[in-house]
């Protein structure tokens, strides 16, 4: 239940947001230059570009990740080219996703024109994942899962249920982008002496040390500069590149900020964490989205307050109650996401159950399953590395939701050999399985502060009993 | 402390404002415009003059609503409303039994079972809303014969059958046990058919509703369900007390006449009591009725008599005799109630 007191902050945070953020300085560009001594020639302490260059190298791997091919040597191609955008630096790589999509224009097509020399695997969370066997660190999981994802055609394991793009595209997303801001940025580089305020954060930079600790925590999260002046439905319109707008134009209106025509990766474009938190958004019940986008503003705001000089004890104070809305924002987000794809899991089952029983084919059943279960998977490992160690909860979501779906003939991967193969046993029964999502949606919404609950396969329980009335009457006859 | 007395409050005002409580403002005004035009019936049948004035004396008389039993009814549904606030957390809900049973049906048959496409979604809504409403009113049957036949739950009961008056408001004079044991097993019929249907129909499972309320409630409550607990005599024939359970069959139940003895247990529907021989039916003639039990005196209206009594007869029936030291506090006449009902 301490998860619970996420409620607290995230309640707040509609308060926390000051008028001012939507007013003026809503867009997040343009912060003054407040380092005492800079003598360059930049007019703005704002930068966050190697942030957007992470948040390309990794939906770049994600379609990689889908060209998998069991034909061995073009494999060890599409292996290296993943690890290229993963763990090297190498210039001249090309933007794989996000690319132009009609009207729909994006002005950078080589990942050194937003920023070079970046890579994934340094800023992967470098703790042991207990969700998976192999005790592999974070970054040796995802070099793992390309190693398959590139042996296997369209990145898809039939024999084990992996799903590799989206095991880590959903994972990558919390071990680097999650993991960087709410454990690193807004955690320990917001103590005192970590990168203090009366210094630059390098020598020669235009930024100070808090600056452009904030800065990258709000890149990592990958919102529009001018995200406070949108709804959640159009940031979630601009991360579809028009394909869900009425008229694709629309989302290059809305994305396009300064009506140049085209999309700048490095501003105007939504990415995974602020994709996510917008869709969950669009329906209306939550407001993580501008919960976040508010908080990481007024935050700024503090820092620039304090004009070049060393935050006071409680411009500290503030700018942490700023970090922690963000941080239990962000983590509903991925407690959503987990909850919405335990549903999605159990329905694809159950469908893959109907069928199995009319003697209809299951194998475009089972490639749903096998998504939305990488889906389900990701985002639960992505839960487990936040600022806070989730202890019991992790252990419990982990043993329900397994090492590997439960496949149609009963079987699932329990561990991984010293070769790195999987071993596989007879996993627990399919009605088993099915009760372990539904056991882990009611634990995700006991444990963290989420309400939007897509997929809730208990609603109908819920709202029937409540159309009955209540027991505790002392009417009868 | 302020919560608290914020939710005593509520539980209070609550049931005149919830469509899903006996005593809803609206059902209460059905009920009397329903009295209002029986009586003027009855005037006109017999030849008298209808004098609407007396009518409203009549319904409105000081000697039903300021009666010592009808007080003594008023005082239980305060204290009551207290007990069930201060129970309510410690029941299971339906929500949490119905989960329980909705899961265990995936191990009963290894997965999810739908039962879709071919039935449409009002066939769904109308089967889950009779078979809700069916279960309901045959387990509210049984109870109540139980707590009338078994003696160690008659004790509790007795507390409803000692008015002696009947209003409205009698339908709240029942001892906390008995609350308690309604409240058991309305949680446990509505989610073993809650669970059922959403397991096998999933989100087609709807009830059909008018203004938020179960149908079949609804139409019970506004049709007069008040006037069970009223001197106001409205039979619906021996053709239809057949089927369902009329005002008046419900204050044969409630006569001390050992011609009425153990008859009409139902709630809705009297098909139960005539499956087990226990119906009971009028006609338009009213018959002759007292209410209450026999042997009692007037202690049964006294608030301490209604609420411990009740265990002292417990105990004694449990032990089969009664401990000298409650001989001093159990009044003489009433040490054998349970057998002189």
């Amino acid at each position: 239940m301490s998860r619970i007191v996420g409620v607290g902050a995230i309640a707040l945070a509609g308060s926390l947001i000051s008028g001012s953020a939507y007013s003026d300085g809503h867009v997040y560009s343009g912060f003054p230059v407040t380092v005492k001594g800079y003598e360059g020639s930049k007019n703005t302490s704002v930068s966050y570009t190697g942030q957007i260059a992470r948040h390309v190298l990794h939906d770049s791997i994600k379609v990689l990740a889908s060209q998998g091919t069991e034909n061995t040597k073009s494999s060890t191609v599409i292996e290296d080219k993943m690890l290229s955008y993963f763990s090297s630096s190498e210039k001249g790589r090309e933007i794989i996703a996000p690319k132009s999509k009609g009207v729909f224009i994006i002005k950078q097509e080589k990942v050194d024109d937003i920023s070079g020399g970046k890579n994934l695997s340094g800023k992967t969370y470098s703790g042991q994942i207990a969700g998976m066997p192999g005790n592999m660190t974070g970054a040796e999981l995802v070099e793992f899962w390309i190693n398959k994802a590139s042996r296997v055609n369209g990145g898809v394991d039939i024999h084990t249920g992996y799903n590799y793009p989206q095991l880590i595209s959903k994972f990558v997303m919390g071990a680097v982008s999650y993991n960087q801001a709410v454990d690193n940025y807004l955690d320990e580089k917001l103590t005192a002496e970590n990168k203090p305020n009366d210094k630059p954060y390098k020598d020669g930079a235009a930024y100070t040390g808090k600056e452009h600790s904030w800065d990258e925590a709000f890149g990592y999260f990958g919102a529009p500069a001018h995200t406070m002046a949108l709804t959640a439905k159009q940031v979630y319109e601009i991360a579809k590149l028009g394909s869900k707008s009425k008229d694709p134009a629309d989302a290059l209106k809305y994305a396009d900020h300064n009506n140049d025509g085209v999309v700048d990766l490095k501003t105007e474009m939504v990415f995974g964490p602020a994709y996510y938190a917008a869709s969950f958004d669009k329906g209306g019940k939550t407001s993580y989205l501008h919960n976040i986008m508010g908080a990481y503003l007024d935050g700024r705001k503090v820092i620039i307050a304090a004009d070049g000089n060393k935050l006071s004890d409680e411009q500290r104070s503030e700018l942490i109650d700023y970090a922690s809305t963000i941080s239990s924002n962000w983590e509903a987000v991925l407690a959503e996401a987990t909850f919405k794809y335990a549903g999605s899991v159990y329905k694809d089952m159950a469908a893959i159950q109907k069928a199995l029983d009319t003697g209809e084919s299951i194998s475009k059943i089972s490639l749903n399953y096998y998504k939305h279960w990488g889906e389900l998977k990701g985002f639960s490992l992505s839960l487990q590395v936040g600022k806070d160690n989730l202890g019991g909860i992790a252990a419990r979501i982990n043993r329900l939701i397994g090492y590997g779906p439960l496949l149609p003939n009963l079987s699932q991967v329990v561990d991984i050999d010293s070769k790195g193969a999987y071993q596989k046993d007879q996993g627990s029964s399919w009605g088993e399985y099915m009760l372990h999502m539904l056991k882990l949606q009611k634990l995700l919404a006991a444990e963290f502060p989420i309400s939007v609950l897509s997929n809730n396969m208990m609603e109908d329980i819920s709202s029937l009993a409540g159309s009955l009335g209540d027991g505790a009457s002392a009417e009868n006859d | 402390m302020f919560e608290i007395i914020d939710d005593y409050i509520n539980q209070i005002w609550e049931p005149l404002i919830n469509p899903q409580k006996r005593i809803f403002i609206g059902y209460l005004a059905s009920s009397f415009f329903l009295a209002f035009f029986i009586i003027i019936f009855q005037f006109r049948s017999s030849n008298k003059t209808v004098d609407i004035r007396k009518i409203l004396m009549m319904l409105f008389s000081r000697r039903i609503w300021l009666s010592t039993s009808s007080f003594a009814d008023y005082k239980i549904l305060l204290i009551s409303r207290f007990i069930i606030l201060s129970i309510a957390p410690f029941l299971l809900s339906t929500v949490a039994l119905t989960t329980i049973i909705f899961e265990w049906l995936h191990i009963v048959f290894d997965g999810r079972i739908y039962i879709t496409g071919s039935i449409p979604d009002w066939a769904v809504a109308v089967v889950f809303s009779v078979s809700m409403f069916l279960v309901d009113d045959w387990t509210k049957y049984i109870i109540h014969k139980a707590l009338h036949r078994v003696p160690l739950l008659w004790c509790f009961h007795k507390v409803h059958h000692t008015a002696e008056v009947l209003t409205p408001f009698t339908v709240y004079r029942t001892h906390p046990v008995e609350a308690i044991i309604f409240a058991i097993r309305s949680v446990i019929s509505k989610s073993i058919v809650l669970a059922i249907f959403v397991y096998f129909f999933g989100s087609q499972v709807e009830l059909l509703t008018v203004v938020s309320v179960s149908i079949f409630l609804f139409f019970f409550n506004l049709l007069g369900s008040n006037l069970r607990h009223s001197h106001v005599w409205l039979s619906y024939g021996e053709k239809f007390e057949k089927w369902l359970i009329s005002p008046a069959q419900h204050q044969i139940h409630h006569s001390l006449l050992i011609e009425h003895r153990d008859q009409n247990f139902g709630a809705v529907l009297s098909i139960w009591d005539r499956i087990n021989g226990s119906l009971y039916v009028t006609t338009r003639r009213k018959e002759r009725i007292i209410f209450g039990i026999s042997g009692t005196s007037k202690k049964v209206h006294k608030i301490q008599h209604i609420f411990l009594y009740p265990f002292l007869e417990f105990y004694q029936i449990f032990t089969g005799g009664i401990r000298p030291s409650f001989k001093k506090i159990i009044p003489k006449q009433n040490t054998q109630l349970f057998k002189v009902k």
